[in-house]
Parts: structure tokens; C-alpha cells; sequence
């Protein structure tokens, strides 16, 4: 049967993702385009440090008691609201405004019943256009340095590197064969 | 806490059982019965949290929360599978390994890397295959279908702020 706690924890972690998206579409209008993921994480830390001061809120207030109840609710909301941002990130947010075919479908759906040729698909978006963009992204969040045309690696531990890496090991898993 | 364990454990048998079922039924096992399988797992684990914590709260207190955190692994899972599925390399993640490899490289190194076949025409296949393009007299029109999800796309983006370009 569900309990009290049950729904308080869910309610706390709707109630912070919806503060997330609310925060994040209100900023993204006046970032730059390029500092996506730095933006991305402040979002998930201010509405993750806005829950902590609404839990130590109601404690001030006496509606909870600190004790075990307390760090359940705690812990699990936050383990909740962290997956939620995580699967709108990589599941939302990640496909409709970076991946290649949403942007395909994008250049090709504003051409509406006209249609376009490859020829011009390939100018308005391809490879080179593609890469540089996701290097000045990089550059600008700090992940890559730039100095004199060449890039350089910066930092050890990035959102793209854990990406990477999952995806390289998931697909080397997915290939090999049972013997 | 011991409700949190049952979840990823059971998260855990899933990835084990979803890999054994790839390798022993490759063909059968595509992106959309993966999708059928993880719905059926995610609806049994809910049935299965809600039925333990029924007859033995002691055993199961947070059956909600326990299904939410399984519901909420298994979509992060499946969306890390369909690049598996779709032979995908995202190039920003690509680009991040070449540079944890390489140390520096310049724009043209990094491009040699990747290829318009690769990145460009397989995405537009993938969207002739799904139906939300299609191909007539040499131009790529899009679709009732297609239209809907850029659409959607339009309107997420402009929520955003985000430039049409």
C-alpha cells in the first residue's frame, strides 16, 4: 500500500523537476547557445539547492522532524528528481535540439511541400558545420581549449566522456558474442 | 531501503535477461520489442511492488518510489540502447574521446574522423525509413507524420528561445 512518505517523496521530486524545466526554459532565452550544458547543470544544482532549502524549511517550520524519515524523503527525492532530469536531458532536450536527424527534419520539415535536394541539405548542414559546433561548445564551456587552430583536451571528467564511454562499452558488450 | 535494493536489482536482471535474449534471438530482438519488453517489466515490477507491499509492508514500505526509480533506470537504459541499435556515434561524445586520445588535434584532423555517409546520409535513410520524409524527384519532402514531430520540435524550440537556424 502507498504511504504518506511514498507520496510525499514523489510529490518533492515532480514538484523540483517542474521547478527544473520551468528554471531551465526561462535561462536558456538569454544564454548563449553555446554554454548548453553549463547552463544545463546550474539549472539541476539551483533546483537542487532550492529542494534542500524548502526540506530545511519545513523542518524550521516544524512540519518534519529530523531523523531517518527525513533522510529517506531527502535522499529519495533527490535520487528521483536526478533520474527525471537525467532521462529529459538524454531523452528530450538532447533529441530535439541537438541530434542530427531531428535537425535533418528540421531544415527538411521548412522547406514544408516544397522539399529540398541533397545538394542543399548537405549547404545548409554537414559535417564540417556539425563538428565546429559542437567544438565551439566545448570551448566555450571549458572543455576543450583552443589556441592558434588546434584544440586542446582539458578537462579528465565530463559530461561527453561519460556519455562515451557508456555508449563504447554498451555497444562492445552488445557485439560480442556468446560462445 | 531494502524497496530502492529490490529495484536495482531487479533494473539489474533486466539488462542481464535483455542481453542473454539479444544473443540467443538476434534478429528478433530489435529497438521496438525492446521497447515491448521493458514496458511489460517496468508494468510487471509495479504489479509485483504493489502486491509485496500489500501483503507484507513490513518487507516492501515504498512501493511508489521503489517503481518510479526502476521506471526511470530502464528509460535511461533504453535510451542509451538505441544508439547501440541505431549504429550511432554521437559525434560530440566522439569528438571528446578523439580529444581524451589524441590530447590536440585541429579542425581538419578532427574532421578527417567523419564522413557525410556516416553522419549526414544514414540519418537521412534512418528518417526515409521511419517514414517522416520521403523522396521525390530528387528533393526530401516531409511527411503528415514527420510534420507533426517538427512541429512539436518548432514549438519546444521557440519555449527555448532557441534560433531556428
Amino acid at each position: 500500500m502507498m504511504n504518506n512518505l511514498d507520496l510525499a517523496i514523489i510529490s518533492a521530486a515532480i514538484g523540483s523537476f517542474l521547478l527544473f524545466i520551468i528554471f531551465q526554459s526561462l535561462s536558456f532565452r538569454f544564454i548563449n547557445q553555446k554554454m548548453v550544458i553549463k547552463w544545463l547543470i546550474l539549472s539541476y544544482l539551483f533546483t537542487c539547492l532550492g529542494f534542500l532549502l524548502f526540506g530545511l524549511g519545513l523542518f524550521h517550520l516544524s512540519i518534519i522532524k529530523l531523523g531517518s524519515t527525513f533522510a529517506i524523503w531527502l535522499s529519495m527525492s533527490l535520487t528521483i528528481y536526478t533520474l527525471l532530469t537525467i532521462n529529459y536531458i538524454l531523452g528530450f532536450f538532447g533529441v530535439a535540439i541537438s541530434s542530427i536527424r531531428m535537425q535533418l527534419l528540421f531544415q527538411i520539415g521548412k522547406t514544408q511541400s516544397k522539399g529540398i535536394s541533397k545538394k542543399k541539405l548537405l549547404e545548409k548542414f554537414n559535417t564540417h558545420t556539425i563538428i565546429t559546433n559542437r567544438l565551439d561548445r566545448f570551448v566555450s564551456s571549458g572543455e576543450l581549449g583552443y589556441k592558434s587552430g588546434t584544440y586542446f583536451y582539458q578537462r579528465h571528467l565530463s559530461y561527453f566522456y561519460i556519455h562515451g564511454i557508456i555508449q563504447k562499452r554498451l555497444k562492445v558488450w552488445y557485439s560480442s558474442q556468446k560462445s | 531501503m531494502i524497496t530502492i535494493f529490490f529495484s536495482i536489482i531487479s533494473f539489474l536482471i533486466l539488462i542481464w535477461l535483455h542481453h542473454y535474449l539479444y544473443n540467443r534471438l538476434r534478429p528478433l530482438i530489435t529497438l521496438k520489442s525492446t521497447l515491448f519488453i521493458f514496458t511489460v517489466a517496468i508494468l510487471s515490477h509495479t504489479t509485483l511492488q504493489f502486491l509485496i507491499s500489500r501483503l507484507a509492508p513490513e518487507l516492501l514500505s515504498l512501493p511508489l518510489t521503489s517503481s518510479f526509480i526502476f521506471a526511470l533506470l530502464v528509460c535511461v537504459y533504453f535510451i542509451f540502447l538505441t544508439s547501440v541499435f541505431l549504429n550511432d556515434d554521437p559525434p560530440a561524445a566522439k569528438i571528446y574521446l578523439l580529444m581524451s586520445k589524441y590530447k590536440q588535434l585541429s579542425l581538419t584532423k578532427i574532421t578527417h574522423f567523419f564522413a557525410d555517409h556516416t553522419l549526414i546520409q544514414k540519418r537521412v535513410n534512418d528518417l526515409l525509413n521511419q517514414k517522416l520524409i520521403y523522396k521525390q524527384h530528387n528533393l526530401y519532402i516531409i511527411t503528415p507524420k514527420g510534420q507533426t514531430l517538427y512541429k512539436i520540435l518548432l514549438v519546444y524550440r521557440r519555449l527555448l528561445g532557441w534560433n531556428d537556424e
